[in-house]
């Protein structure tokens, strides 16, 4: 038996060392040849069993590939360099496949997924394809977008890399330590994408999200990565992922915090999540990811929703707010502001907010408006805010949602 | 002494269209193909015997005559084989229909018994 996902992570695995040894600029060569050699394995792996050490298989298969098509390629353009032949007959001779240089072969091609050249969600989803071995379809499923749009943005991505990557020698890992924000932002959107996306299918999402974890942990075995920033991501998506199964009911309907069955968090998930949360208290850094991990850390240590500290949550807020402006934490900060001294209080807060026109067509905007007016008494507000929340809602889930608030205001 | 039914020898002829498969397969979607072969095989493992895989390319030597193989025209191509011993014709069939080349667009396996008369 294989690993769950093997043939996927080894694609990322073998893309990312091949690609250090013959060049970032013949990465589409690469992944092609780790294609082939995918598909060798699965003709002679069915057929006769898995070899003993299945990884030096495929290695030795797509490298064989990769100078076949060289020595081709030379063969009919003498502009080929001879100083590239004589490079790939040294990378044959020592055709090993160390564990360590793996691990930091794939954490170089996710700081050159970070390239400043290119736009954000263009380097998701090159990470997703380069890293994590999802082919296009997979990744236009898994972001919710067309494929069209998916293979556009693949290829924003590959002509920004050709075009700086010339040389030879792919920099090392210390001399992109600066793209470390950047890295750490594009594995908190994988995370999100997975953990809140409107994408109905579970096995996907959590899919992403462990995509999201699995490379978030390189990061943090690498000296330039073990920082406390990476550490409080990882406490974030821990705690986030504790709870990832309670957020629906039997039916797949979503619950809210306040319905969710506590049992059914994961315990041992919270313990590992606290345990980053205390490494990520290193220095002088906070960021977002310390915040959100501490308010998640909050939520996951409270034995009921009645007993959660929202004094300590609407705190917690008010330090996202500052490092991360944004109407959004404004709209939570309300709601635990609310929790804790009342709807006036959080209503207070909101109205004194002037939301931006793309916070006014937010069903949470709406829903939490709406909810709000409700606990206060005043069912007129609380209808017409439930009832623009409703149309704006975008998922059949989110609308049912707001449906129950509804019907429980009238 | 066991008293075991006497075995008749097959062999099966994988064949596959020429063009190679339709369409990429992703890394996902070759580990599902490799489970349902690996399945397969476990399944009948004390009557499918497996042999090589034939590399693409090759030669064909006609009348003294070279040329390139495996013909070039053909539609479709060898791509591997293997030997089943078992009781019957009825019986190889019935374990070739479960064989997951079943599910590969223009696939087939032939099966011949083994022996001269």
């Amino acid at each position: 038996m294989l690993p769950e996902h093997y043939f996927r992570h080894e694609s990322g695995r073998l893309v990312a060392v091949l690609s250090r040894r013959f060049g970032m600029h013949r990465v589409e060569l690469c992944e092609d040849a780790v294609q082939t050699a995918l598909l060798r394995a699965v003709q002679s792996w069915s057929q006769r069993g898995l070899p003993d050490d299945k990884s030096a298989w495929l290695y030795r298969v797509a490298l064989n590939e990769v100078l076949g098509v060289l020595r081709r390629e030379k063969r009919t353009d003498a502009s080929v360099d001879d100083t590239e032949q004589i490079a790939a007959d040294v990378v044959a001779e020592e055709a090993v496949y160390l564990e360590h240089e793996v691990k930091d072969d794939q954490l170089r091609m996710l700081f050159v997924c970070a390239d400043p050249g290119i736009p954000r969600e263009s380097q998701i989803a090159f990470a997703l394809k380069i890293l994590c071995g999802f082919s296009t379809e997979e990744i236009a499923l898994r972001l919710f977008h067309s494929h069209e749009a998916i293979y556009k943005r693949l290829q924003r991505a590959r002509a920004a890399l050709r075009e700086r990557i010339e040389g030879l020698e792919p920099p090392g890992v210390e001399e992109l330590a600066s793209r470390l924000p950047a890295v750490l932002e594009i594995l908190y959107l994988l995370f999100t994408e997975g953990y809140s996306s409107a994408q109905p299918d579970e096995v996907i999402r959590h899919e992403l999200c462990e995509e999201a974890i699995r490379l978030a942990r390189l990061l943090d075995e690498h000296p330039v990565g073990a920082v406390p920033e990476t550490a409080a991501l990882l406490a974030l998506m821990y705690l986030d992922a504790a709870r990832f199964d309670s957020r629906v009911d039997g039916a797949g309907g979503l619950l809210l915090l306040e319905e969710q069955d506590r049992s059914r968090w994961d315990r041992e998930l919270i313990q590992v999540g606290i345990s980053y949360l205390h490494r990520s208290a290193r220095g002088e850094a906070f960021t977002r990811y310390h915040a959100e991990a501490a308010i998640a850390a909050e939520h996951c240590l409270a034995s009921t929703y009645k007993e959660t500290r929202w004094d300590e949550i609407a705190r917690l807020y008010e330090m996202l707010e500052r490092v991360a402006p944004s109407p959004i934490n404004t709209l939570n900060r309300a709601i635990a502001i609310a929790e804790w001294q009342g709807p006036d209080a959080g209503l207070a807060l909101l109205e004194a907010l002037n939301p931006p026109p793309w916070l006014l067509g937010y069903y949470l905007w709406d829903a939490t408006l709406g909810e709000l007016y409700r606990r206060r008494g005043d069912r007129e507000r609380a209808t017409a805010h439930l009832t623009r929340a409703l149309s704006a809602a975008p998922t059949h889930a989110e609308r049912a949602l707001v449906r129950r608030r509804l019907e429980a205001c009238c | 002494m066991s008293t075991t039914t006497t075995k008749i020898k097959f062999l099966y002829l994988y064949r596959f269209p020429a063009g190679g498969a339709p369409k990429p397969a992703s890394p996902e979607e070759m580990q599902a193909q490799y489970a349902a072969w690996a399945a397969w095989r476990a399944k009948f493992e004390k009557e499918v015997i497996p042999g090589e895989g034939l590399k693409p390319g090759g030669a064909v030597v006609k009348a003294g005559n070279v040329t390139d193989g495996p013909y070039i025209e053909a539609k479709e191509v060898m791509g591997s084989y293997a030997f089943v011993e078992t009781s019957s014709m009825a019986r190889a069939i019935e374990i070739a229909k479960e064989c997951p080349i079943n599910t590969i667009p223009g696939a087939s396996v032939e099966i011949r018994e083994l022996g001269y008369y």
